[in-house]
């Protein structure tokens, strides 16, 4: 896993936010197992603690859990981790529609425009998703 | 723990020690073949050989002189790069106490200069051994002491015991003024060396002037008090062994302190 | 108990005050960044605590001992300079550790050695700098204290052997001890760290989670440091 921090927010919450869109996009199965909190903390480069209190967080939510034994992994609940993608979607909407209309676009514009680049970007076939 | 500071100050010491003394042995074994060529009747016949043995010869001498004088600086040496430069930020914080840094420090000094001298004469045994000078030796021995007993009413062998007691007293109390020296001149900021010549040069004066003071003081009323008047010359040598002792106890507990408190109210390492 | 107390801790070198009325307290489990510029009491706070400097006033307390042989073994301590013997072979080193540490756990210390490559024949003289440094790290990590004291542990290293000593000290993290590390490299070491310690001129400036640092002020702590320490 590649981990990137930026400065103005906790690293724990930095740390959670990654590990939802990694559950979310599948770079972490349903039912995988996850490594422990020290070997992940050594590969993130980050305090233990910080790991543990990141993942603590993403057992509240339901994303991961862990069994007294044998570790922890993340969810197996499907219904979960659709949810969770849609809600990260919906973000990415928001914070790309906020955008568009700083610069003046209506949404009616702005689906005019998505369909435009996907019909030229997808006639080169670079459209990677 | 004394023991496994002890343990590695050996450790520390005998890579140069050992090989040192092996060393002034095997040369001292040369020195032996050159004498015999020197003095044997043919000498002059071969030149060669004469340069040789020369050569031997001075090599010994150098050799003695180089294992006396290194039991010396190893001893500062390792006081002071072990304690007072960077290696004293490990071993002052080994969980051991200053005194037990002392001790093991002067322990091993105190063993390389006994075996530093047994050493000298053992070579100098070696460099004159003929087969018959074995006998001679043991028989010159044998008959040394009862001839010291009997010419100056002195147990010869309570004298070698006291002789050799004042030694490791002497060696000890050596190795003190130089660690108390070295401690007080490390306590400071700057010019820590100079500084400990300085120290060493004012502790060496005070401790002689002490003794020549006392030593006058003994001579002015103690000749003339009338317990010494009705020793006889034993008795007389044993209290001089005594009187020794017991200053160079003083002394070294003196310094000793002085090594302790520097060690452990004014460290400063760089 | 606290790993770590100082109460009105103070350090006078002849007139100048190295450590002015220091009062703080480091609980177990913690990794805390000791954080000031060159010259601000760092290294001084650190040898009161080693025993190699004793308080002009005040107390500090390790584990409830004052400094002594009890503290000593308590603290693993990696100074700010490579201080092993340098005629030692690695196998020495080890030798002489676990000869005074019952805490010294050498099958640690020979993995993280071989993970470098480093032969235990091999003598401390025959090293580069850099090995030095991690051959004194690896001895110090090594040991299962219950405080590790590491003076400026990453400076002057390049970026590849400060990655190594991080993961070092992250991989032996223990949750019954804690670490004190002391820079002013704050970029390089801030992501390990639970707390931080502004420490300049003998006094505290502050300390905080790094955590509520980057919540309260939406900055990293290199950037507050900056800001606090403007010149």
């Amino acid at each position: 896993m590649e981990w990137q921090f930026v400065d103005n927010a906790p690293i724990y919450s930095q740390i959670v936010q990654q590990m939802r869109l990694n559950i979310a996009s599948g770079v972490l199965a349903p039912g995988e197992r996850l490594r422990s909190v020290r070997d992940m903390a050594v590969e993130a480069g980050v305090n233990p603690n910080t790991m543990q209190r990141a993942l603590a967080e993403l057992e509240r939510d339901g994303l991961v859990y862990s069994q007294r034994t044998s570790g922890r992994y993340v969810t197996e609940e499907t219904s979960m981790i659709e949810e969770t993608r849609k809600t990260i979607a919906k973000d990415y909407v928001k914070s790309f529609m906020e955008s568009m209309n700083r610069l003046g676009y209506s949404s009616r514009e702005i689906a005019d425009i998505i369909e435009a680049f996907e019909k030229e970007d997808g006639a080169h076939g670079n459209l990677k998703m | 723990m004394l023991g496994k500071l002890i343990k590695h100050e050996f450790r520390a010491t005998a890579r140069i020690m050992l090989p040192l003394i092996g060393a002034l042995l095997a040369v001292s074994i040369l020195a032996n073949l050159s004498m015999r060529q020197v003095g044997s009747p043919n000498a002059g016949q071969s030149s060669v050989l004469n340069i040789l043995s020369t050569i031997a010869l001075i090599l010994f001498g150098v050799g003695i002189m180089a294992v006396f004088i290194m039991s010396i600086v190893l001893m500062v040496q390792r006081f002071r790069s072990n304690l007072l430069q960077d290696e004293g930020y490990i071993m002052f914080t080994l969980p051991v106490t200053a005194h037990g840094l002392i001790w093991s420090k002067i322990i091993v000094s105190a063993v390389w200069f006994l075996a530093t001298i047994a050493a000298i004469a053992a070579a100098g045994v070696t460099s004159v051994l003929r087969m018959r000078y074995i006998r001679d030796l043991i028989d010159a021995i044998r008959q040394a002491l009862p001839r010291l007993t009997a010419s100056q009413a002195v147990d010869g062998t309570a004298a070698v015991i006291e002789m050799v007691l004042i030694i490791i007293f002497a060696a000890a109390v050596m190795c003190l003024i130089f660690y108390a020296a070295l401690s007080t001149g490390h306590g400071f900021a700057n010019h820590k060396m100079l500084l400990s010549v300085i120290s060493f040069i004012v502790y060496t004066v005070a401790m002689e002037l002490i003794s020549s003071l006392i030593a006058n003081l003994f001579t002015s009323m103690g000749w003339s008090l009338p317990f010494y008047n009705t020793l006889g010359p034993s008795g007389r040598f044993h209290l001089t062994c005594g009187y020794l002792m017991f200053f160079m106890a003083i002394s070294g507990a003196v310094f000793y302190v002085i090594t302790a408190v520097n060690l452990k109210r004014r460290l400063n390492l760089e | 108990m606290a790993i770590l107390k100082c109460n009105e801790l103070t350090k006078q070198y002849g007139s100048v005050c190295a450590l002015d009325h220091i009062s703080l307290t480091i609980e177990p489990g913690r990794i805390v960044g000791l954080l000031g510029p060159n010259g601000s009491g760092k290294t001084t706070l650190i040898k009161l605590a080693n025993g190699l400097l004793t308080p002009s006033s005040g107390e500090i307390l390790i584990n409830g001992d004052k400094p002594g042989v009890e503290s000593k073994r308590f603290i693993s301590y990696l100074p700010d300079r490579t201080c092993i013997a340098t005629w030692m072979t690695v196998k020495q080193l080890m030798d002489f550790y676990m000869d005074f540490y019952g805490d010294f756990d050498v099958d640690a210390a020979r993995q993280m050695l071989s993970r470098l490559g480093i032969d235990e024949k091999q003598r401390v003289r025959q090293m580069s700098k850099g090995t030095r440094e991690k051959v004194q790290l690896i001895l110090v990590m090594s040991r299962k204290a219950g405080l590790y004291l590491l003076d400026e542990p990453i400076g002057g290293v390049d970026p590849a052997t400060r990655d190594y000593i991080l993961n070092t000290i992250i991989g032996n993290y223990n949750p019954e001890a804690s670490v004190i590390i002391s820079t002013h490299l704050i970029a390089d070491v801030e992501n390990v760290l639970d707390d931080v310690i502004f420490i300049n001129c003998g006094q505290i400036v502050l300390t905080s989670s790094v955590d509520d640092i980057r919540e309260n002020n939406g900055k990293s702590v290199d950037a507050l440091f900056r800001e606090v320490f403007k010149c």
